[in-house]
């Protein structure tokens, strides 16, 4: 196990570190993170990290095979452009959780802020508590899972993917529509939040794009 | 990109300054343009009602020096009845105790009018200020030993107005005792706004929008709506993507926009309530990861704390238009 002190490193030197010991099967923890900006960045390979506190903005980014465990909470963007891998966070994330996402899953035990899910192309979010405003902004696919109430305009203008919210929704946003929860969605999320020790609610509502906004690729519609 | 931050104790003075000074400094990233703090001394420091403390700008930038603006005041007093108790100086700001029973407004825009750059008036409020990061502003303004009730304070990177001493925030509603705001964010009906006020008769001393959240809240307060109602309604009149805070004497509030881009996170401990963009700042004053569960407060939100640690806030509800 390689210990890395935030209180020691810069964080350049941190995300370095990381980078070394990524497909070597070392396992890396970081210690003194005091929210910090840019931790475990820009892995593109195999990794098991934890972080024993909190992270900062951009926690995780950019990241391929990553899989990061953050005690604490995190500020802005995390996950931003995460490839593929898993990062679960035991408390709260800050606003736009990531932006850009194509692949893999990111957890938040706690609540999250604005637009989670923003122009997300793949992977799968699951908030354990509430999520904010605009969740699933522009989303193009993937999966939005909320276990608690989201706030105003779910899934403002987007154009694939699904959303699942179990709480109480504060209103959807343009071109989104509900749709059948089925048995299927219910296996499927029974699954998924198993295997994060989450307990599933009873049920769910399940939110896709309307796609009457939505022209490219449809044939008879000018852009 | 600015980084904004306060501090409040409950119900007892603190080492506000210190505090600020931790705070703005853990977001200096957000800006190293210029920084400042506006702190609300300790109760028993301050005189009655009649005295106050101007804080004006010397030696710096086309101001006079600190003999000839005292000279200023001095015969300003005279002439209606008050006078200057003692001074200090800190770097190019002077501090002046007046005592002075007239209209604030009045005596300031007489001020003005000698070429008095006042930076901070108030019974309580002392705002430092200048260009470069938090830490260097306390060598040259020692603020760091000031003990208060509360404060804000801000790390500036320049997008509305030039890059200037005056132009720094925290801003003090000029012609008002006791008012102050820091601001991250733009407002984009500034000029409008502006004219309105003008219009009533108020004076501005930058081209700086942000200047337009302190007269504007003082404005409000002065007809007499408490902080909270000033805040909710600024949500409807103030256009832009923006967060600030607001400090009187008694409280410190904030506003988030409903667009929610500015960032704001905030901790309330037994002792006190700490504020400021980023956790990370947060964590620079409380270095402790457990304990305390850091909140970010979601869009189109205002909220207020007193000195006594009551809380306020209260979520608005926005409704796009033409929404299907």
């Amino acid at each position: 196990m390689m210990i890395l002190d935030a209180d020691k490193l810069t964080v350049t030197e941190i995300n370095r570190s990381l980078r070394d010991a990524s497909g070597t099967g070392e396992k890396v923890e970081i210690v003194n993170p005091r929210s910090r900006h840019h931790l475990g960045v820009g892995i593109l390979g195999q990794l098991e990290m934890a972080i024993r506190g909190s992270a900062g903005y951009f926690c995780g980014c950019l990241s391929e095979g990553l899989r990061l465990r953050v005690g604490g909470s995190v500020g802005w963007f995390a996950a931003d452009n995460l490839m593929s891998g898993e990062i679960i966070i035991e408390r709260n994330a800050g606003s736009c959780a990531a932006p850009g996402m194509c692949g893999g899953t990111l957890v938040v035990k706690g609540h999250l802020g604005s637009r989670p899910g923003q122009v997300m192309k793949g992977g799968t979010i699951i908030v354990g508590g509430n999520s904010g405003f605009m969740t699933g902004f522009m989303m193009i696919n993937g999966t939005i899972v909320v276990l608690g109430d989201a706030g105003d305009l779910v899934g403002h203008y987007m154009v694939g993917g699904a959303i699942y919210v179990a709480g109480k929704v504060e209103s959807l946003g343009v071109d989104v529509i509900e749709t059948a929860y089925t048995t299927e969605d219910d296996e499927c999320l029974a699954g998924l939040l198993e295997s994060y020790g989450l307990a599933k609610p009873g049920s769910f509502r399940k939110f896709v794009s309307g796609q009457r906004h939505h022209h490219y690729g449809r044939e008879g519609v000018e852009a | 990109m600015c980084g904004i931050g306060g501090v409040l104790y409950k119900g007892k003075n603190g080492p506000v300054g210190d505090d600020l000074k931790q705070l703005v400094y853990g977001i200096r990233h957000r800006g190293e343009d210029s920084s400042g703090v506006a702190v609300f001394s300790a109760r028993e420091n301050c005189g009655d009602g009649a005295e106050l403390i101007l804080n004006v700008r010397v030696e710096k930038c086309g101001c006079q020096s600190g003999g000839e603006t005292l000279n200023v005041i001095r015969k300003l007093l005279t002439d209606t009845g008050g006078r200057v108790i003692d001074t200090r100086v800190n770097g190019t700001i002077m501090s002046i105790r007046i005592l002075y029973g007239g209209s604030v407004l009045d005596l300031c825009y007489l001020l003005d009018q000698y070429n008095v750059q006042t930076i901070s008036v108030g019974n309580r409020l002392r705002i430092y200020k200048d260009l470069g990061t938090s830490d260097r502003l306390d060598e040259a303004y020692n603020y760091s030993g000031l003990a208060g009730t509360h404060g804000i304070g801000h790390a500036r990177l320049a997008t509305e107005s030039v890059v200037s001493p005056d132009r720094a925030h925290p801003f003090w509603a000029y012609g008002f005792s006791d008012v102050a705001i820091v601001h991250n964010g733009q407002l984009t009906n500034y000029w409008k706004l502006r004219r309105r006020f003008e219009r009533w008769g108020y004076r501005f001393r930058t081209d700086n929008d942000s200047e337009l959240i302190a007269i504007y809240s003082a404005h409000y307060l002065k007809q007499g709506l408490e902080l909270q109602g000033v805040l909710e309604q600024s949500l409807a009149d103030l256009d832009g993507t923006y967060t600030f805070l607001v400090a009187t004497p008694t409280e410190i509030g904030f506003a988030k926009d409903k667009l929610a881009a500015k960032p704001l996170v905030y901790v309330e401990l037994e002792d006190r309530v700490v504020l400021a963009s980023e956790e990370i700042s947060l964590r620079a004053l409380l270095p402790g990861e457990e304990g305390y569960t850091v909140e970010e407060p979601p869009p189109y939100i205002a909220g207020t704390w007193n000195v006594s640690g009551e809380r306020r806030m209260k979520k608005l509800t926005y409704r796009a238009v033409g929404l299907e």
